[in-house]
């Protein structure tokens, strides 16, 4: 069964209004259980919007959107919050961490919230904090870490409810060429633990390291391309192109 | 012209912050030109008070003064911060610091200039009534003020223009200071870490305050009362900032350190977001909630003392005329009495003449008086005073037929009593407590309340004292009336100590609380408009951090709903926090003045307690008020 299953999807900001802003027209795709996708698209095309709906922050205007069976455009404000913690990571662009909780205390907020047991939650941050090499840092404050530190720990935070789903806006925006594929790295050995992961990225370089990337343009799925047995560089160069021809206004 | 364009358009697209703040600014002004145009009246000085008066005022006026200036300065900080992005992307853009200078000169000039106007005309209108008010609480009738006072027109503009120009000043300092990338980049704040030393200057504050405590709580009616109480005042000021700056960070430090109790939902975000909190606004807190004390403290006072006039002059003058003499008055006098009443219409009362032992001062050891001798003897141990009086004369003037036995005594006292088995110049009693003692008064008028002490004989060589007291009645303005008793005073040649008149008393009293009552409104009308900017101010910057916060948690997957639930809490919280400390600080500082006014000779305890619970009820629902009304400016900048 696919994990993810979407299919009509769209979106209109300020319906009632003069101005409608028609932000996704027609969006239908799957996503398969351990698949690492890459959404790629102009600024303004619609990948946040496509990703926030993705994760329940927002509400669809038509169409299907189903998470493991279930409907994610039937849940009320209250139920979407508490399937987004107990199903759903999310990574930002500017790694949106509280400032007034310590790394360690971040990286627990989404389990405080689902209420588990202190003990469980010390278990679960030893090997994660191994692997995303953060225990130095972790009884620090995010304001005393440099940028990519304050991304690893986000994605910690994303990772430690063990989600269905990673969700990435651009996780890579905020930071240099190098830190960019430290972390890219790091996705990739999640992802190759089984860990589903969707990201929405500007960078080809980025992308290049998803196994499956869509196209998005004036909210239409507008190409699909796949990895499959090229090289980085040969698969980034491919994305690069299809940019250029996306940007230029297509074939 | 450019600038003062850019002026008049950062102004509207700040309204929410300088709105406010011209209101604050307009109505200080206002106060303090009220203050200035009362003090330079010229019929309010020529009345008997009226050097008390003016000097009341003075201490009034330069009170509301360094609190106009404290606002100014700490008030300024926020609008800087507003501005401050605002000059940086002006810097970027290519303004030099000389133009920027100009825009900052340019924005206080127009501050003052506004708050100038609105204020003086405010307080043209209202000096007037507060003149009116005045009059009514001095409860004199002729006394007159102008519409304009030039004078004070004056110097409220010469003071008002000092302090924009030093807040100028000090912004242009800060702007000379930052270079643009500075100015523009957003401050962040960074949970401090804090050491031992740290924890210690916490423990060190809580113990400052209960030392300020126990100072209030023991504090004796003595001459050091008031000393005592305003060394409690310093204690309780340091402590309370040491408290809330660092106490309650060390305090949820601790609740952090219990993991089992700090892992739960509701703690994790209420403590987490209350350090945070604490962090930044301890010290605004500690400044709100001794405000707030400030409010209940000199509101409470001068309203009971001013409600206590009344038992003040009783005790003074149980009857309208009442002369203390060595000897019983000798016919000539009686007849100088008689002659001066004569003259004056007035027809004389319930005559009365009785002996009495002098008061004696001293304090008590266990059941012991030790007598220290009259009232120039008093030290610094003193803290009592005792009148004796033979049973003959008590059943003659109170027409009672009491019989005692010589081990026996009669005992009355209007503040705590010796009762029981006492010891009183040698002599044991036992001493039966009296519930009524209509005769009773303060003869002295010192400031230790007398316990009259009924017995069978004076001991040998007691000296005593003759009161002669009696009403009178007569047609007439309370100006005639206190002709009347002036000339009396004046016929019989007696000093002051030996002869007291009620309406003249009263005046004096009416005269000095009237005037404290005028400046405690005043002053209290100041404090609550200061506070009520600063918890503006506070709201403000709250919804700006908190607005980050709210999007983050919900992404995390808080609901709206528990989102807004917890942050909110977090901000009654804070605000309610103040309001406590400062019922507490009036709960301890209760007994402090309660020893003060009884000096004042004011003894009414459900008094004082009704006018300390509906100050504090009153103060909390403006409070409460105002929280509501900035909350709503907080959730708008929450939820955009
Ligand atoms: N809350 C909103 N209200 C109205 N219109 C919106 C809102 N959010 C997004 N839009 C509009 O929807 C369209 C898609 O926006 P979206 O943020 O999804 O773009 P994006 O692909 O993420 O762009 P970028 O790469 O710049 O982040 C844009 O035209 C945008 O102006
Ligand atoms: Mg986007």
């Amino acid at each position: 069964m696919n994990l993810l299953h979407i299919s009509h999807l769209q979106k209109t900001y300020n319906a009632n209004s003069t101005h409608p802003v028609k932000a996704l027209k027609e969006i239908s795709f799957d996503v398969n259980p351990g698949e690492y996708i890459a959404i790629m698209g102009e600024s303004g095309a619609g990948k946040s919007t496509l990703l926030n709906i993705i994760a329940t922050l927002e509400k669809a205007s038509a169409g299907e959107i189903l998470l493991n069976g279930q409907d994610l455009s039937s849940l009320t404000a209250d139920q979407a919050a508490k399937y987004r913690r107990e199903h759903l990571g999310f990574i930002f662009q500017h790694f949106n961490l509280l400032n007034s909780l310590s790394n360690r205390d971040n990286i627990y907020l989404p389990l405080v919230l689902a209420k588990v047991p202190v003990a469980e939650m010390e278990k679960r941050i030893q090997p994660l904090a191994a692997s995303l090499g953060i225990e130095q840092i972790i009884d620090r404050y995010p304001t005393e870490v440099s940028g990519g530190q304050q991304q690893r720990i986000a994605i910690a935070r994303a990772l430690i409810t063990q989600p269905d789903l990673l969700l990435a806006d651009e996780p890579t925006g905020a930071l240099d060429s190098n830190t960019s594929n430290e972390i890219l790295d790091l996705f990739d050995r999640v992802n190759a633990n089984g860990q589903t992961i969707i990201m929405v990225t500007h960078s080809a370089a980025a992308a290049s390291y998803a196994k499956r990337t869509l196209f998005i343009k004036d909210g239409r799925i507008y190409h699909e391309l796949f990895r499959g047995d090229d090289s980085l560089k040969q698969y980034q160069e491919e994305i690069s192109k299809t940019m250029m021809t996306l940007t230029n206004g297509g074939e | 012209m450019l600038f003062t364009k850019l002026v008049n358009s950062s102004f509207k697209r700040n309204l929410r912050v300088y709105g406010p703040y011209l209101v604050a600014t307009t109505m200080l002004v206002a106060i303090n030109y009220i203050f200035l145009a009362v003090r330079a009246n010229e019929s309010l000085k020529k009345l008997n008070t009226g050097a008390a008066t003016s000097a009341l005022l003075s201490l009034g006026f330069r009170f509301i003064f360094l609190v106009t200036i404290a606002f100014l300065i700490y008030v300024n900080r926020f609008l800087w911060q507003e501005r401050r992005q605002e000059m940086g992307l002006y810097s970027m853009l290519g303004m030099t610091s000389r133009n920027l200078q100009w825009l900052t000169v340019i924005e206080k000039a127009y501050l003052l200039v506004c708050s100038l106007v609105g204020g003086l005309i405010i307080g043209v209108i209202f000096e007037k009534l507060a003149f009116l008010g005045l009059g009514y609480l001095l409860k004199i009738d002729h006394v007159s003020q102008s519409w304009l006072v030039p004078s004070a027109l004056g110097e409220t503009v010469l003071l008002m223009s000092l302090l924009f120009c030093l807040i100028m000043v000090i912004d242009l300092v800060k702007l000379h200071r930052m270079t643009p990338s500075q100015l523009w980049r957003p401050q962040t704040v960074k949970v401090k870490r804090h050491g031992k030393l740290y924890s210690f200057a916490g423990l060190v504050g809580l113990g400052l305050l209960i030392w300020a405590y126990y100072i209030t709580v023991t504090i004796k009616p003595r001459i050091s009362a008031i000393a005592h109480f305003f060394s409690a005042v310093l204690l309780l000021t340091v402590g309370t900032y040491l408290l809330f700056i660092i106490g309650s960070i060390v305090f949820l430090q601790f609740l952090q350190k219990q993991k089992h109790y700090y892992y739960q939902p509701r703690h994790f975000i209420a403590i987490s977001g209350m350090r945070q909190r604490m962090e930044q606004n301890g010290a605004s807190l500690a400044t709100i909630c001794l405000l707030c004390s400030s409010i209940l403290v000199i509101l409470f006072t001068s309203v009971t003392l001013y409600a206590g006039i009344g038992s003040t002059v009783k005790s003074y003058a149980p009857q309208n005329v009442v002369i203390n003499s060595q000897r019983p008055l000798t016919a000539q006098q009686k007849a100088l009495v008689n002659d001066t009443a004569k003259r004056h219409h007035a027809t004389l009362t319930h005559q009365l003449t009785y002996t009495m032992a002098a008061p004696r001062y001293g304090y008590w050891k266990d059941d012991r008086f030790i007598n220290q001798g009259d009232i120039l003897h008093m030290d610094k141990q003193t803290s009592s005073s005792v009148i004796l009086l033979t049973t003959k004369e008590y059943n003659r003037i109170t027409k009672q037929h009491v019989k005692l036995a010589d081990n026996q005594a009669l005992a009355y006292a209007n503040n705590k009593g010796h009762y029981g088995k006492v010891t009183i110049n040698g002599h044991t009693y036992q001493a039966k407590r009296l519930n009524h003692y209509s005769l009773y008064f303060n003869p002295d008028h010192s400031i230790y309340t007398p316990s009259f002490y009924v017995i069978n004989q004076l001991p040998k060589g007691t000296p005593t004292t003759t009161v002669t007291s009696f009403d009178y009645r007569m047609k007439g303005t309370q100006k005639q009336r206190i002709k009347f008793e002036g000339e009396l005073q004046a016929e019989l040649n007696m000093k002051n100590g030996q002869f007291t008149a009620k309406e003249t008393i009263s005046s004096l009293i009416n005269g000095l609380y009237g005037g404290l009552v005028f400046i405690g409104i005043l002053i209290s009308l100041v404090l609550a408009i200061t506070t009520t900017i600063v918890i503006y101010f506070k709201q403000i910057s709250e919804g700006m951090a908190d607005a980050e916060r709210f999007a983050t948690m919900q992404q995390v997957g808080l609901s709206e709903k528990e989102t807004v639930k917890s942050i909110h809490s977090q901000v009654l919280m804070v605000f309610l926090l103040p309001l406590v400390g400062a019922v507490i600080n009036l709960g301890f500082a209760f007994p402090a003045i309660r020893q003060i006014m009884i000096q004042l000779s004011l003894y009414n305890l459900p008094l004082m307690i009704t006018v300390g619970v509906i100050v504090s009820i009153s103060l909390l629902i403006l409070y409460l008020v105002i929280y509501g009304l900035t909350t709503r400016v907080y959730r708008h900048i929450v939820e955009q």
